[in-house]
């Protein structure tokens, strides 16, 4: 991959990315760190895939994964902090307009956040999400639909 | 919990627009060369590693002899205790019955004395790593 091409993925998936990051991790400096990280080492990898969004989601797994690796260097339960209010517009006055995402996530775990993003931002299929994940698409199934149940669950008492 | 129906009763298309609403709303601001940075980064490295890769090419043969020659000094060492040992037995009948009385077969005197080498070059590594730290 020459550097115009590797502009052109970036300026397409990097906004993506980054707001991923934020809804599964919720700290801005994080994000931008690995951002770059997953980028450099998606360039590292001399990865060849075929399209744009193959090379997307390979993106989205190596940020995954470096998210997991900080987790797992913190010992600690990813939590989902907020680190200030999302801008919400005024004019936004119907029920769905006026939940906060971000909140609801927070009441989630990571898991439950990475695939719910995943599927209802991203619109990827459980076969994609399985291999972002690294899990099977089976317990991918099985896991989204239990993860939308408890979503649906904390959106309706915010609502 | 209210019990009240919501317009999120597993509803995927309601679920959607709300995460798409969400991706939309987040909006991030970097530098204009934020790739261009990256990329160059990774060009680096991978020259770095390049270089390092073609140095251990370089040098691989040269390892690859030293080893050999310190197995056959090894062996060499072994074979000149081995044969020494021999003729110490040969020429001082007596040192066989000392080792005897000592409680050490020939054999496991002689496998005493073969084992002192390889000690030794693992106790010079050993020290040398521990140098190095």
């Amino acid at each position: 991959m020459d550097e115009p091409e590797f502009e052109e993925l970036y300026r397409d998936t990097s906004q993506r990315l980054r707001t991923y990051l934020y809804r599964v991790c919720g700290e801005r400096r994080l994000v931008e760190d690995l951002v770059q990280e997953a980028y450099y080492r998606f360039l590292r990898s001399g990865f060849s895939g075929e399209t744009r969004e193959h090379a997307a989601r390979y993106l989205f797994r190596i940020a995954t994964n470096l998210l997991k690796d900080h987790w797992s260097d913190l010992k600690r339960s990813p939590e989902l902090p907020v680190e200030e209010p999302p801008e919400r517009p005024s004019h936004h006055d119907s029920p769905q307009e006026r939940i906060d995402v971000h909140a609801a996530l927070g009441a989630l775990g990571g898991r439950d956040r990475e695939m719910l993003w995943l599927a209802y931002a991203e619109g990827y299929s459980h076969d994609e999400i399985a291999g972002i994940l690294g899990l099977k698409e089976k317990s991918v199934r099985v896991l989204l639909f239990r993860a939308k149940n408890r979503m649906l669950r904390v959106l309706k008492e915010l609502s | 919990m209210n019990d009240q129906p919501t317009p999120f009763d597993s509803d995927d298309v309601e679920l959607t627009a709300l995460f798409r609403r969400s991706r939309e709303e987040e909006v991030w601001t970097e530098p204009a060369n934020a790739a261009s940075m990256i990329w160059w980064r990774a060009q680096a490295a991978d020259l770095v590693a390049g270089e390092i890769r073609r140095k251990e090419g370089l040098i691989r043969p040269l390892t690859a002899a030293r080893d050999v020659a310190a197995v056959a000094a090894l062996a060499a060492v072994e074979l000149a205790i081995f044969q020494g040992g021999a003729v110490l037995l040969d020429s001082f009948p007596d040192f066989g019955k000392a080792l005897a009385s000592a409680g050490l077969t020939p054999l496991t005197a002689a496998i005493l004395a073969l084992a002192i080498p390889p000690t030794l070059a693992l106790l010079h590594h050993f020290r040398r790593v521990a140098d190095d730290f």
